[in-house]
């Protein structure tokens, strides 16, 4: 298994809220599938 | 999404959070919400910029997103009575997942080759399981 990559864990994205969510934080206290869709809609 | 939603329950149950990041803004996001009925824990975060896809190593081609090879898939999610909506996006952007674990190991990492090529929810909560295995370990 690799590592994930420091500067994705770096990136700051948008919440609903508009504020930034570091995406670090979202797997510190536990695991996280994290999925991408091609857009919203 | 609408394959993952009745799926997210057991992931969570699995010890792991679902995020979704699409490559809309918020206002879209908001909409997206509404129309998906996903629930209020999962967080849902906006990538216009495509910063995180490009990171996670996610496909953006135009071949790809056009190709008949993707028709049978959509026409069976059409059956199903899924539909979209008009796209708030990048329509070329392909989407993908990346299970990873507290330490920062990545467990399961997909990018999708076309728009109707999914992670399997399975797959998600196998890696989640996974990583729950070796932290007890």
């Amino acid at each position: 298994m690799t590592t994930i990559d420091p500067q994705f864990a770096a990136l700051e994205l948008q919440g609903l809220d508009e504020r930034p969510v570091r995406l670090g934080d979202l797997w510190k206290e536990k695991p996280a599938a994290i999925v991408f869709v091609r857009h919203f809609g | 999404v609408a394959e993952l939603r009745p799926h997210i329950p057991e992931l969570e149950a699995a010890g792991g959070r679902v995020v979704i990041i699409g490559s809309g803004w918020p206002a879209a996001a908001r909409d997206f919400v509404a129309q998906t009925q996903l629930p209020s824990q999962v967080p849902i975060l906006c990538d216009g910029e495509l910063r995180s896809f490009k990171l996670a190593g996610l496909k953006r081609s135009v071949f790809r997103t056009l190709s008949p090879l993707g028709w049978p898939a959509a026409i069976r999610a059409y059956r199903k009575g899924h539909r979209q909506s008009s796209p708030k996006g990048d329509v070329w952007q392909l989407g993908g997942a990346l299970v990873i674990g507290t330490d920062g190991t990545v467990a399961y990492s997909k990018a999708n080759s076309s728009p109707s090529d999914h992670p399997p929810p399975a797959a998600l909560l196998s890696a989640l399981q996974r990583l729950g295995e070796s932290r007890a370990a």
